[in-house]
């Protein structure tokens, strides 16, 4: 397997991984408070890690962005960049209205009841903005599982024994 | 040394939007007044009983809306709920660019 094509994979299975993340941390009733924060503070990694995986695809939109990126490049831009903007809202004010996860390390933040107001219209807009950020990587997700999907299902080449001449390893006397 | 670079980038322009949040809330822009999450609402005795009662008008805040503190296989439900409306909102999404795609396509065709 190549590396580009092995690098593919990653992205889809740290992208697969921080969807399935993001789903448990946006329903704490279903986590449980502990799980819901102390997931979210790693979702915060997480995001990390993905724009660094994408981060050739940043720095070629934003050079292009007022010049010749095409127009979904530049609305998939928009949307990717709202949604950062977001998460870091989602989990800045998560982190404003923690009850285990930062007490617990010895932090107590003064968050009241606005930034829990704030968390969850934010969480409401993430929940959005994700939908919009898969429907224009669509394409490419359906072409990776695709491609990964053949790669699992197709046959494999038998190995068929070949033969191969065996020279002597006699040496050849010289009768001169 | 690039990847280091790369992640302070990412790490500033989160700040940035943290500080942003941090001076609209302080300007007033955000609402963010109220008790603590952590406080409980106030409480105070009834003469007669032994017991604090605690006031209807103000209950605990505690917990307010986000479920117990454990794992519950009930609030599935609300994973399932986000799942859905993500699903939508990509349905939605996709058709749309097939759809922005035939037109674009099309456009030429009745200009000619």
């Amino acid at each position: 397997m190549s590396s580009k094509s092995n690098r593919t994979y990653t992205n889809l299975l740290v992208d697969i991984t921080i969807f399935a993340a993001f789903l448990i941390a946006t329903a704490p009733r279903f986590s449980g408070l502990a799980v819901h924060e102390w997931l979210s503070i790693a979702f915060g990694a997480a995001i990390v890690v993905h724009l660094l995986l994408h981060w050739r695809w940043i720095v070629s939109t934003t050079q292009r962005l007022f010049s010749t990126a095409p127009n979904q490049a530049r609305l998939s831009y928009a949307i990717n960049l709202a949604l950062f903007i977001d998460m870091t809202v989602v989990i800045f004010t998560g982190l404003m209205v923690s009850e285990i996860a930062l007490p617990s390390l010895g932090l107590n933040l003064a968050g009241g009841r606005g930034w829990m107001g704030l968390h969850r219209t934010a969480s409401d807009v993430a929940v959005i903005l994700l939908g919009f950020h898969v429907a224009l990587s669509w394409r490419w997700i359906v072409g990776v599982v695709k491609n990964l999907w053949a790669r699992l299902v197709a046959p494999r080449p038998q190995l068929v024994p070949v033969p191969i001449p065996v020279e002597s390893a006699r040496p050849v006397r010289k009768d001169s | 040394m690039k990847l280091i670079g790369r992640t302070l980038i990412i790490v500033i322009a989160a700040l940035l939007v943290v500080g942003a949040t941090y001076s609209l809330a302080s300007a007033g822009w955000i609402n963010t007044a109220g008790t603590g999450r952590g406080e409980l609402a106030p409480t105070r005795f009834t003469p007669g009983t032994s017991q604090p009662t605690l006031t209807s008008s103000n209950p605990p805040e505690r917990f307010e809306g986000r479920g117990n503190q454990g794992f519950n296989l009930f609030g599935v439900g609300e994973a399932l709920k986000n799942f859905v409306v993500i699903s939508g909102v990509v349905v939605v999404g996709v058709t749309a660019q097939n759809v922005a795609t035939r037109v674009k396509w099309r456009a030429p065709a009745h200009q000619k």
